[in-house]
Order: C-alpha cells, then sequence, then structure tokens
C-alpha cells in the first residue's frame, strides 16, 4: 500500500549534471544550516580575549573546554552557581508527562472529531484553532487564577497542566487530520461489527497511530523541553526547567556578558532534543510516509 | 541487640520525620525574587544572604534574568496566591499600583525605629514612599548619564576630557581625523533613550529637565533648550559605526577597552565590564559626566515585601527587612557591583576612582535628580522611548515632527 | 439511516471531548473574553475596572509601532512561508533522489529546530553585524566594496528575520514534504515510469498536488509560528533598529510586562484575534465542505 523508498527498481547511478546540481543544492544549503552551529561550537571553546577581538568566524588559537565545564557545573545562574545540570531533572519530569498527556488528548480529541463528528464538534475545533493564535502571555492572568484555585499554581502537576493546555491545538490538528486520512472501511467495518467509541479506538485506531505518534511525539517534546515562560510562571521554585537556568545565565541587562560559556550553555541544552531527532530520524519520516500529514 | 538497633533506628526516624515540619517552622525562610544574575552581580545579592543567615534566616534564592521577567513572576505570584517574601522592582512609580491594591508590606514601623529618614538621601526617601508610608527599600543605585572613554584614544590624539556636550564635539572630531570610531553607541532602544535623557540634562539643562520630567510641562518642549537638546542628540549620530544598531552595550563596551573607540554613554554599571576585562579606571579608562553641573540621574533596584498570611513567614520577611536596610550589609553589596552606597555613615573608603566619583556626586546635596525611569510611569517612558529609537535610527528626519509627537506623548499619560 | 447506529458513539465522542471543551470555555473563551473586558479599561500594571471604551483602540490604531508591526507581520508572514514552503519541499524532493548520506543531510537540516533562540539569535545577530560577521568576513577576504549590512537598514532588517526564522523552521517543513513524497503510492510512480515523463514534471504535476494537504498542515503551523513571533525577534534586533522589525506579539508582551500598560497589550491581541478570526472561518468553512462531501 505506502511505500518507504520512493520511485522503485533499480537507478542506473549516472552521474550527470543534474545529480551534480543536486548535490551543489544539499551541500550549499547544508553550509547554511551548518553557519549558527559552527560559529556556536568555536565561540564556546574560545577564552574572553579572544571574543574580544571579534573575529567570529575565526577559528580558536587556544582553544580550551572550561566554558562548557563552567556552563555544565559552575555558572551562577543567580546566587546558586551550579550552573544548568540543576535543571537537567526538572527538564525531564516536565517534558515526559507533558508528551505523554497532550498526545492522549490529542488523539482522542482527533479521533472523536474526525470519525464520530459530535454536533458541537466544528465549533469546538475552530474556536480550539483559534486559540492557538492567542499569545499565551495575554492568558497568563486568568490562568493563572485558575490553576491557583485548584490548588496547582507553583508545581509539577500545575506545570505539566498548563503544557498540555496550550497544546492542544497544534495536537488535535495534527490527529484529526490523520485519521481522517485512513481509510474508512477499516472504522466502519469496526461499526458494523458493534464496536463503540472506545472499543474501536483501542482495537483500530490506537494501532494505526504508531507514525503519527512519532512525530506529534518529537513536535511536543521539543517545544516543551525549549519552554521558556510556561515554566518560568507556573511550575514553582523548585521545578524550574534548564530553560530558565540558561537564561539566566545569558540574559544580563546589566552584568558582564561571557560569551563562551553562554554558548556552551545552549549547546549543552539542545542537545536533548538533538539527541531525540537523532534516534528517531527514520521514524519521524517513516511516520508522516504513512499518510500521516495528509488531509 | 540487633533487633534493638533496627528499632531504636526506626524510632529515630520517625521522630524526626514528625519533628521537621515543626524544624521547618522554626528556619525563618524567605523567598526572593530578583535579576542579579551575572557573576558580579551575584556576588553582590550574596551579601544579603550571607548577612541574612547570620542573623538566623534562610534565604531562598529565586534569580530570574531580565528585569520584566522577574517583575512579571512576582507580580503572577503574587497574583497566585504565593506571593515571594521579597521582590526586586525598580526605583520609580512600578510599586505604587501594587501598594494601592493593599499588597505589600507597608514598612514604617522599620523605618521609624531604624531611622531611615534621617539616613536616607532625600530624594530616595520621597521616591520609596506612597502617602506617607514607605513600601521600598532601595537598594542598587546606578548613575545613569556617565559617560565613558579610552585613555590610550583620547592620549593619542592630544585631547583632554571634556566638561561638557559642546566641547565633546572637538574631541569627537579629532578622534574621527585619527581614523578610531569616536562615539560607541550600543544601538538598542533602551540606550538610545538613556543618552537623551543624557544629553537633554546636560546640554538642554536641568530646568527644562525638572519641568519635562517631573511636572510633564508640555511648554517646556517648546523652548529653545529643549530643542538645542535634541540637535545636540542628532549631531551624534554622525560620530557612530556601521555596526552600532542592535549591538548589546557590552560588546559597545568592548570597543573602548580594546582601544578602538573613544566614548561610551553608559551607567555605572558598565564598570563591571571594564573590570573584567582587567582594565583600571583613570589609568586604562575614564569616566565623567558631561555637565555635571546640571545634574547626575539616579536610578536603580528597590526591594519591596508583599503581604504575607502566615505568620511564620511574615516574621522571617520581618528580618529580612532590617538584614537588607542595614547600612553596613548594603555598602557589602554595592562593593561587588559598583553602585552607590548612600546610606549615610556608608563606609566609602574602599571604593575605587570611578565608584567613589559616582558616590561623591550622588550625594551632593541637590545634584541627583530622578532619571526619567524614575520620575515616569513605564508606559510613558515607553512610548517616550519609541519616539526617540524612531528619531534616532532616522536622523534627517523633522525635528519640528519630533518635538510636537514628544509633547503630544508626554500630555498623553 | 446512518446516523441512527452512530448516536451512542457520538455520545461517547461528545463525552470524550468534553474536557478539552471545558478548558477551552474556561480560558479560551473565557480568558480571551476577560482580556477583552481588561481592553476596554484603563488598566495599567494590574486590572482595574474603570471602563474607557473604545479609547485603547483609538490608542492602539494611532500608534506608528502597532501599525508597523502589522506591516511587519505581514511582509514576514508571506516571505517566510513561501520561502519555507520552497526551501522545505526543494530539499525533500532532493533528498528523495537516493542521495548518498541522507541521513547526515537531513540531521543537518532539523537540527536548527532543536535549538532555542535565546543564543542562537544572538549567533545570527553577531553574523549578520557588518563589523563583525559576514561583510567582514567578505572584505578581510579582499572584496573591499561587499556589504551585506541589512540589519542596520531600516527597510531590510525585516528580511533578516526571515532568514534566520527560515534557518529554524524549514527543517520541520522538509521532513513533513519529504514523509508526504515518500507516501505516495507505488502504483502512481510505476505509472509515472511507463509514461516516461521527465522527472520534473512528474513532481510539479502529480507528486505535488498529491501531497497538496502536507502543504496545507504545514502552512497552517506556520501562520501559527508568524502571528506568535516573538523570541527570534527579540533575540535578534529586539524590534530595531528603531521599530524596523516589530512585530504584533513583541508588542503585546512588551505593554504586558515591561511598559505596565495591560489595558493596551489586550486590546492589541483582541485586535490581533480579530483578524484571526476573518482568515480561520472561511478555512474552517472549506474543512466543512470537504467533510460533507467525504460523508456523502
Amino acid at each position: 500500500m505506502t511505500v518507504m523508498q520512493g520511485p522503485q527498481g533499480p537507478r542506473p547511478q549516472t552521474f550527470s549534471a543534474a545529480r551534480f546540481g543536486i548535490y551543489v543544492f544539499l551541500v550549499v544549503a547544508a553550509l547554511f544550516f551548518l553557519m549558527p552551529l559552527y560559529v556556536m561550537i568555536i565561540t564556546s571553546l574560545k577564552p574572553m580575549a579572544e571574543i574580544r577581538e571579534g573575529a567570529i568566524f575565526a577559528l580558536p588559537l587556544a582553544p580550551t573546554l572550561e566554558p562548557w565545564a563552567k556552563a555544565w557545573s559552575s555558572a551562577c545562574t543567580g546566587l546558586q552557581c551550579d550552573g544548568l545540570n540543576v535543571g537537567f531533572m526538572n527538564s525531564v519530569i516536565i517534558t515526559v508527562p507533558s508528551v505523554v498527556i497532550s498526545i492522549l488528548f490529542g488523539m482522542i480529541n482527533g479521533y472523536a472529531l474526525s470519525l464520530w463528528r459530535p454536533a458541537y464538534g466544528n465549533w469546538l475545533f475552530g474556536v480550539l484553532m483559534l486559540g492557538a493564535f492567542v499569545p499565551v502571555q495575554v492568558l497568563f492572568y486568568p490562568l493563572v487564577r485558575m490553576v491557583a484555585t485548584l490548588g496547582l499554581f507553583g508545581s509539577l502537576p500545575g506545570i505539566v497542566l498548563v503544557q498540555v493546555i496550550f497544546s492542544l491545538p497544534v495536537m488535535t490538528l495534527l490527529f484529526r487530520n490523520y485519521y481522517a486520512s485512513l481509510p474508512i472501511e477499516l472504522f466502519k467495518a469496526a461499526r458494523v461489527d458493534g464496536a463503540g467509541f472506545w472499543r474501536t479506538w483501542f482495537a483500530i485506531m490506537l494501532p494505526l497511530s504508531g507514525p503519527m505518534l512519532i512525530v506529534a511525539c518529537i513536535l511536543k517534546a521539543t517545544n516543551t523541553w525549549n519552554d521558556y515562560v510556561l515554566g518560568l510562571i507556573f511550575a514553582g521554585r523548585d521545578n524550574l526547567p534548564m530553560t530558565v537556568q540558561l537564561n539566566n545565565i545569558v540574559n544580563s541587562t546589566m552584568g558582564e556578558r561571557e560569551y563562551n560559556m553562554e554558548m556552551a550553555a545552549t549547546l549543552l541544552t539542545a542537545l536533548v532534543p538533538l539527541a531525540i531527532y537523532f534516534v528517531s530520524g527514520r521514524w519521524f519520516v517513516r511516520g508522516i510516509a504513512a499518510g500521516a500529514v495528509k488531509g | 541487640m540487633h533487633r534493638n538497633w533496627k528499632a531504636s533506628a526506626a524510632m529515630a526516624i520517625a521522630l524526626v520525620a514528625f519533628a521537621s515540619p515543626y524544624a521547618a517552622a522554626q528556619e525563618k525562610k524567605a523567598e526572593v525574587i530578583h535579576f542579579l544574575t551575572s557573576a558580579s552581580e551575584s556576588a553582590a545579592i550574596g551579601e544579603f544572604a550571607k548577612a541574612f543567615a547570620e542573623r538566623g534566616g534562610t534565604w531562598v534564592d529565586s534569580a530570574v534574568a531580565g528585569g520584566s521577567n522577574a517583575k512579571s513572576t512576582a507580580i503572577n505570584r503574587i497574583a497566585g496566591g504565593t506571593p515571594p517574601a521579597a521582590a526586586m522592582f525598580n526605583l520609580g512609580p512600578e510599586f505604587v499600583e501594587l501598594a494601592q491594591g493593599g499588597l505589600l508590606r507597608g514598612m514604617n514601623d522599620i523605618a521609624d525605629a531604624n531611622d531611615w529618614h534621617d539616613k536616607l538621601p532625600e530624594a530616595l526617601a520621597a521616591a520609596a514612599q506612597l502617602d506617607g508610608e514607605f513600601y521600598v527599600v532601595p537598594t542598587a543605585l546606578n548613575g545613569q548619564n556617565f559617560m565613558w572613554y579610552s585613555k590610550a584614544v583620547l592620549t593619542e590624539v592630544g585631547a583632554e576630557e571634556p566638561k561638557s556636550w559642546d566641547e565633546l564635539f572637538g574631541v569627537l572630531d579629532k578622534v574621527k581625523a585619527a581614523g578610531k570610531i569616536p562615539f560607541a553607541m550600543a544601538g538598542q532602544k533602551g540606550w538610545e533613550s538613556q543618552l537623551f535623557w543624557a544629553v537633554l540634562l546636560g546640554n538642554g539643562g536641568r530646568d527644562v529637565y525638572l519641568k519635562i520630567t517631573a511636572e510633564r510641562d508640555l511648554e517646556a518642549t517648546k523652548s529653545p533648550e529643549f530643542r538645542k537638546a535634541v540637535e545636540t542628540f542628532l549631531r551624534l549620530t554622525a560620530y557612530t559605526d556601521a555596526g552600532a544598531p542592535g549591538r548589546n552595550w557590552n560588546d559597545t563596551a568592548n570597543l573602548v577597552i580594546t582601544d578602538q573607540a573613544a566614548f561610551m554613554q553608559m551607567g555605572t554599571w558598565a564598570r563591571g565590564e571594564f573590570n573584567s576585562a582587567g582594565e583600571k579606571p583613570e589609568v586604562d579608562y575614564g569616566c565623567t559626566i558631561l555637565d555635571l553641573d546640571q545634574g547626575y540621574q539616579l536610578q536603580g533596584g528597590v526591594f519591596l515585601y508583599p503581604k504575607l498570611s502566615d505568620a511564620d513567614a511574615a516574621e522571617a520577611q520581618k528580618l529580612l527587612i532590617e538584614t537588607m536596610s542595614d547600612p553596613a550589609v548594603q555598602a557589602k553589596f554595592a562593593s561587588h557591583n559598583g553602585s552607590v552606597p548612600f546610606w549615610k555613615g556608608a563606609d566609602r573608603s574602599n571604593l575605587d576612582a570611578c565608584v567613589s566619583k559616582s558616590a561623591e556626586w550622588a550625594t551632593k546635596p541637590g545634584l541627583a535628580v530622578a532619571s526619567q525611569a524614575v520620575a515616569m510611569s513605564p508606559t510613558l517612558n515607553g512610548a517616550l522611548t519609541d519616539l526617540v529609537s524612531t528619531l534616532w535610527n532616522a536622523p534627517t528626519s523633522s525635528v519640528d515632527t519630533f518635538i510636537e509627537n514628544f509633547g503630544a506623548a508626554l500630555q498623553s499619560e | 439511516m446512518a446516523s441512527v447506529r452512530w448516536r451512542p458513539g457520538k455520545a461517547a465522542a461528545a463525552l470524550a471531548l468534553l474536557p478539552t471543551a471545558v478548558v477551552v470555555l474556561l480560558l479560551f473563551v473565557g480568558g480571551t473574553g476577560w482580556a477583552a473586558l481588561v481592553s476596554l479599561t484603563s488598566s495599567k500594571m494590574l486590572a482595574n475596572w474603570n471602563f474607557v471604551g473604545f479609547d485603547q483602540y483609538a490608542a492602539l490604531f494611532s500608534n506608528p509601532r502597532w501599525l508597523k508591526s502589522l506591516a511587519n507581520m505581514l511582509i514576514f508572514g508571506v516571505c517566510f512561508i513561501s520561502t519555507s514552503l520552497i526551501v522545505g519541499f526543494l530539499l525533500a524532493i532532493f533528498l528523495d533522489q537516493r542521495i548518498r548520506g541522507e541521513s547526515i543531510f537531513r540531521t543537518i537540516y532539523l537540527y536548527s529546530y532543536a535549538t532555542s533562540f535565546i543564543v542562537a539569535g544572538l549567533v545570527w545577530r553577531w553574523i549578520f553585524n557588518p563589523t563583525l560577521g559576514i561583510q567582514d568576513a567578505v572584505r578581510d577576504l579582499g572584496f573591499e566594496t561587499f556589504t551585506f549590512d541589512w540589519i542596520v537598514d531600516q527597510r531590510l532588517a525585516i528580511f533578516t528575520i526571515v532568514i534566520a526564522a527560515v534557518w529554524h523552521g524549514a527543517g520541520l517543513v522538509m521532513v513533513i514534504a519529504l514523509a508526504g513524497i515518500r507516501g505516495v503510492d507505488a502504483e502512481i510512480w510505476k505509472a509515472l515510469k511507463v509514461d516516461g515523463i521527465p522527472a520534473w514534471r512528474a513532481y510539479l504535476f502529480v507528486i505535488l498536488p498529491t501531497v497538496r494537504t502536507s502543504i496545507v498542515t504545514a502552512v497552517v503551523l506556520m501562520m501559527i509560528g508568524v502571528v506568535r513571533l516573538y523570541d527570534v525577534v527579540v533575540a535578534m534586533t529586539n524590534g530595531g533598529p528603531g521599530s524596523a522589525t516589530e512585530v504584533p506579539a513583541k508588542f503585546i508582551v512588551d505593554n504586558l510586562f515591561e511598559r505596565q500598560n495591560i489595558a493596551l497589550a489586550t486590546a492589541a491581541s483582541t485586535s490581533l484575534l480579530a483578524l484571526m478570526l476573518c482568515l480561520i472561518v472561511p478555512y474552517l468553512i472549506w474543512q466543512r465542505a470537504k467533510g460533507r462531501r467525504a460523508d456523502a
């Protein structure tokens, strides 16, 4: 039915001008994408004296790993001078439940909206999508009051709840389109057998959700891992994610800047999503390949 | 024996588990939200934490980089019912709405007991009160309208430290002729605005500055002094370099540090950057205020203390306030981040050349004026900043239109 | 007929959607309703209920910075979405050609999405800065008159933001496109080979229309990103030079927090919402029509 590899059959490897052009394009694009990474890496390996010279593309003359060690374990983020590692576990315990619960809701919502179409479904979806366009900061005050009324303000359940709420629009969109693209015969067949809402989902749709699950997982995990403002306000002092430490290291209004350490800190923070991409990169592509994002 | 050991261990653990909530209550915990996150700033706030610990308290630190991030965290915490014991804001009208809403702890009890009225310079005491009640503790004071310069460049072109904005241009021309950057500018809205107000005070004069910031006098914007200041401000654009727009102030200071540029206008916190590059005041770099007699622009950070409902927490908060307003502790704070030790009787002997100039001018009677951020609301300031920044980035646009818009904005708040 | 049998299922579906509906009602409807109310007051740092009618909206639409923000959002949106679509699809099509080292290329194009803009923006700022970045480097190589100072130019600065945003987001478009293309039925590829249609024609006239809906989803995701654009701007230019790269989300957040003018901020966000309504409603009507066609 669906093919992962593209055109079939042996293709003669002719090194034509067209093929050469393709490689050139890909390499030039790769250089563009890699340029900032290159600057970040070499800056993170230079001592501050070299950075002051201002040659951002020059290789370090006296490379040092000290900024990396400092970023991880001794950078000052306020009074505490323990670097980024303080927030690492917090980021993990915020991200994992947020991703799991968001995807669960996204799946159920998408399934209900696309295949069952209850009466108020379209209105709900419309308002939900509209909600995606509102900057989250505008909703802070009412949300703070609501979460505080539930007694969850400044706690781990609180930040997970907030993460789930704000991801409802996109997650619902992704799964709704995905389920709508699957062959409707499967769905109708299940219901002829008398299976209700939940059984049909559990027995038929859930097993087919694999591909889109991976896609949504990667998107949501990246966004939650890199989130700053929600974690700052809702997580409470004891659960502050790594991004808050990162911001404290980097963003000083009137203090002196240590650029090499800031670069190292950013690269460290980006390692986790990057690792996720690297590991599941193949699945990512195959995931959408199974018709995930098709209408 | 073996069984007894296990039983006693279990009992001990149980006792500790029951006792710890009580133990925690005995600990005087106070959470402080602030935005002092660079190395020297952390050292400074560490002095408060140390002093608090010495008096039996436990400092719970919640540092959030970026003033508006920290303030919005504090406001949301107050709104969410879990206020911190202390929060850092800026000197000026920011605390007024919170005080009017009954959300802050008034501090007249401590102020009277420790004689704040006597120990604080009058302007500061006034800025810290609302309707006769103290609501904030002024803490990190800075001079805003300073001028920093590279000694090497000035020596190279054979120029003396200028005393006024008008004199400055002569030196700038010499530097330009020598091929260096005359005026290093950090091209971001806030710093462009800061430069404008420094020029207005020094070149336009104290009188017109006060009329505008304190009285919102429309007529003052139509005066010849105001126009002169605007023109001086625009004249400076000819002496900046191509890389100025968007550049961080630290990178700009760097140009002066590496002797590529002559002058930079920045507040006294710039000292931190010079210091961390190993430069010495009056040797490698110089600091001054142009047209000093017109005024020293004062701005800074303050701490406010939200009302707490828990009795134990409130007690800890009281101890915290007493600690943080102790002149000796404040002097230690100032020694790290170069801010002014302004309490009467503070020890000023260990300050380096630039900080002691700053301290002297800040406390000279009649010299200090409130900076624009202290005198006017963030909303008004923001509107004026937008106008000034637009003008700076389009220097050939009409001065008359600018003056008109400026006046209109001034009236609208 | 069919609807009768669906009823209990539909009830269960409606029930399953209830938590989301509650959230939508309370937060998205209630919250934006609250915001709209505040926009009719004179609130500064905290909400007060001193109603002033539409004064804030009048102030808003005579504020040059807000008007510039809207214009910038339009310019940015058009450039960013079209460029990312083209770059993403080109990369996807080329990667589909049995390239050696495809995984490496794919990871390279995707990694930027993982990097948070807090510092990535600073790096782009350096790269675009005429005295520190590309202009300086090229001049050092001997091309004395080379200029690339868009970021300090009032009219061109917004395009530097487009470039940085494309760097960040094109990878995502690429994988969506690549997957869509790879998901095309084997039968279609066979038919194309048999007919002897040249590759570029095949892609343009057959494949792309088949993955049309991937394009739509990618565009919707990008539109959300355009309206919420904030981090990139703050990290790269902070709205400057002057107000040349101001965007609506930044205007709103600045007024909410830094400027302590929440009435103006909520007026801005409510206006933005009204604008989005004008765009979303047609999309939903189209979706509804499609749904009905699928039913029939």
